[in-house]
This record gives C-alpha cells, sequence and structure tokens, in this order.
C-alpha cells in the first residue's frame, strides 16, 4: 500500500514540471545605432563653352554668331547658394587681344527649367534670383558669359573663364 | 550451595538478553520533494552601434554593416550588442530598423538591402525586409546565455543621402514557453 502512495506522488511531481506553458512569454531588448553624414557639394568636370565671333555692337558671347552656352553639374546633399564670379582672362589669352570693359562684361549660370539666373556683379541690367536656396541633389547648370568691348576687339584668341561657388552648411 | 544456583541463574539471565531474532524486519519510507522553475528569459545592458560613414557599393549609398563594396563594413562603423539569459530554449526574432528623430532623411521605398542581423556564432536570423538572406527567427538553446551581435545596414538607393543625423533602433524579442 505504502508503495502505490509513493509512486503516485512522484508521478504527480513529473507532471508539475514538465507540463507545458501554455502562454508563450516574450522579452525584448532595443538596440540602438546611429551615424552622421557630413554636408557636401561637389561640381561635375564642367562643359566649355564657345564665345563665337563678334557682334556688331562689339560684344562676343551670348548672342554671338557661334556662341555655345557651357555647362556644368552640382551635387549636394544639402541645400546650398550659388554665386558667379565675373570673366577672368585666362592663360592662353591672345597676346594681342583686346580687353574687354568692365560694363557688360558678365558670366550667369542658369538653373534647370528656367527656375532662376544667377548673375556676376558685372551684369548691371539683370538681377539674380533663386541662386540663394538650391534644394539638395544634382542640379545641371548652363553657364553663359559675355565680353564687351568698347570698340571692335582685336583679331586673337579670347580665353576667359569663370569661377561658380556652391556655399552651403 | 546457595552460591552455585545463584551463579547459575545469572548466567541464564545474559543468555536470553543477548540472543539474536532469528526472523528480523524492516520498514522503510520514500519521501519526495518537488518544486518548479518558471521558464524564464532576460535581455542583459545593450551595447549599442554605431553606423559610420557613407559607402557606396554597386552603385548604392549604404551606411553601416556590409555598406561598401566587397563587404565590408562603413568606416566608423560598429556592431550593437545584448546579452540574452534564458533557462529554457526560445525563439528570437528581430525588428527593421525603425527612425528615432534622425534629422537625415531615408527614402521610404527602401530596398531589401535595409537590414538588421542577429547572430551568436553559427546562430544567425535577420529582420523581415531582408528577403535576400537568411532565416527570420533564431532559436537559442536553454542554457547557452549568448551574447547576441546586433548588426544593421541601411540603404538609401541610389540617391546620396541628405546630410543630417541618422538614429535608427532595432528591438529583439525573445518568446519563450
Amino acid at each position: 500500500m505504502f508503495r502505490k502512495i509513493s509512486l503516485t506522488a512522484l508521478a504527480l511531481a513529473s507532471a508539475v514540471a514538465l507540463a507545458p506553458n501554455a502562454n508563450a512569454s516574450t522579452t525584448t531588448a532595443t538596440v540602438s545605432f546611429s551615424g552622421t553624414v557630413a554636408s557636401s557639394c561637389s561640381f561635375a568636370t564642367p562643359t566649355a563653352g564657345t564665345l563665337g565671333s563678334p557682334s556688331s555692337s562689339n560684344t562676343m558671347g551670348i548672342g554671338s554668331t557661334g556662341y555655345a552656352a557651357g555647362s556644368i553639374s552640382l551635387t549636394c546633399n544639402t541645400s546650398s547658394s550659388l554665386s558667379v564670379s565675373n570673366p577672368t582672362a585666362g592663360t592662353s589669352n591672345g597676346a594681342d587681344a583686346s580687353t574687354p570693359a568692365t560694363t557688360g562684361t558678365y558670366a550667369s549660370v542658369t538653373l534647370p527649367s528656367s527656375a532662376g539666373v544667377c548673375y556676376s556683379s558685372q551684369a548691371t541690367s539683370a538681377s539674380s534670383s533663386n541662386c540663394s536656396s538650391l534644394a539638395s541633389g544634382t542640379t545641371a547648370l548652363g553657364v553663359d558669359m559675355v565680353l564687351s568691348f568698347a570698340s571692335a576687339p582685336t583679331a586673337a584668341a579670347y580665353v576667359y573663364q569663370t569661377t561658380i561657388t556652391a556655399t552651403y552648411n | 550451595m546457595f552460591r552455585k544456583i545463584s551463579l547459575t541463574a545469572l548466567v541464564i539471565a545474559s543468555a536470553v538478553t543477548l540472543a539474536p531474532n532469528a526472523n528480523a524486519s524492516t520498514a522503510t519510507a520514500t519521501v519526495s520533494f518537488s518544486g518548479t522553475v518558471d521558464s524564464s528569459c532576460s535581455f542583459g545592458n545593450v551595447s549599442n552601434g554605431t553606423l559610420g560613414a557613407v559607402a557606396i557599393k554597386m552603385g548604392f549609398y549604404n551606411m553601416g554593416y556590409q555598406a561598401v563594396s566587397g563587404g565590408a563594413n562603413s568606416p566608423g562603423y560598429a556592431s550593437g550588442s545584448v546579452p540574452l539569459n534564458c533557462n529554457t530554449s526560445a525563439a528570437i526574432t528581430v525588428s527593421d530598423p525603425t527612425n528615432n528623430g534622425s534629422t537625415g532623411t531615408i527614402a521610404s521605398s527602401t530596398s531589401n538591402t535595409t537590414y538588421v542581423k542577429v547572430s551568436n556564432g553559427s546562430t544567425v536570423c535577420y529582420s523581415p525586409t531582408n528577403t535576400a538572406y537568411g532565416t527570420k527567427t533564431c532559436t537559442i538553446d536553454a542554457g547557452t546565455n549568448p551574447t547576441l551581435t546586433v548588426d544593421m545596414r541601411l540603404d538609401f538607393g541610389a540617391t546620396n543621402p541628405t546630410a543630417g543625423t541618422y538614429n535608427y533602433s532595432t528591438t529583439l524579442t525573445a518568446t519563450y514557453n
């Protein structure tokens, strides 16, 4: 009789120990990651423009026969603003080349889809628009130039350049 | 004469007291004890990770684990980790990366290479979005008490990510019976 009681007790104990928990439990942990992307802007390799032949008004550049605008692509991961310098003589300018006048000699950068134009400081007849808040991403820019001479320029090679600056935070 | 009788009686009395019991009997009893150890799992202190710098892999911008072409991690990348202590087997699942107040933006149409990987030796599982890799649930054996390594990769697609801070987290869930 005693043995029977003893075995029954053992069997019950086993049943308690092995019974599965009907309700699954969970515990959680959260692991965080952080990183920083620094602001950056970069220009692609520019495509040079062509000044063309002097016009009857003694200008070279926009409106001249054979004129072709230059272009450059700007890629930024943050907003930026653009500025453009007045034309400066290049190193391979012809020795006999005439010097353009300050007035009317300028460079400009055109935003895509006619969204705006940024002029250099000597472009007194036009004002810049939408050059201070370019959105992040890649922007294709058109680059134009006008050289204005007091009289018909001498026969020479004319190589002028402009510097475009993107400013970002 | 009296002395002789007296000595004989003493000898008999001693013989009766010391004689062994020819039919021995025993009695036994078994006393049992039982107890229950409830199943439990708990995570230890979390060590957070660092995504590192942006890297380009096959024309896609990535940050974090295996972000660089060739399978290397982003420069400055560090894995996270968390210990798990279970007295029973447990199934581990891991959530996709969750944005926790990043100032930068990540495209909503993230590819399947934005994911979290959890590993402990040969045990590896991935967050659900990553359909290109292995299993989504790992099983931890009872009593192994592993320290789980947690890795994360953010995929920005072909677009250079905007400047800013990127804070992402993942939640590990251990389910046990």
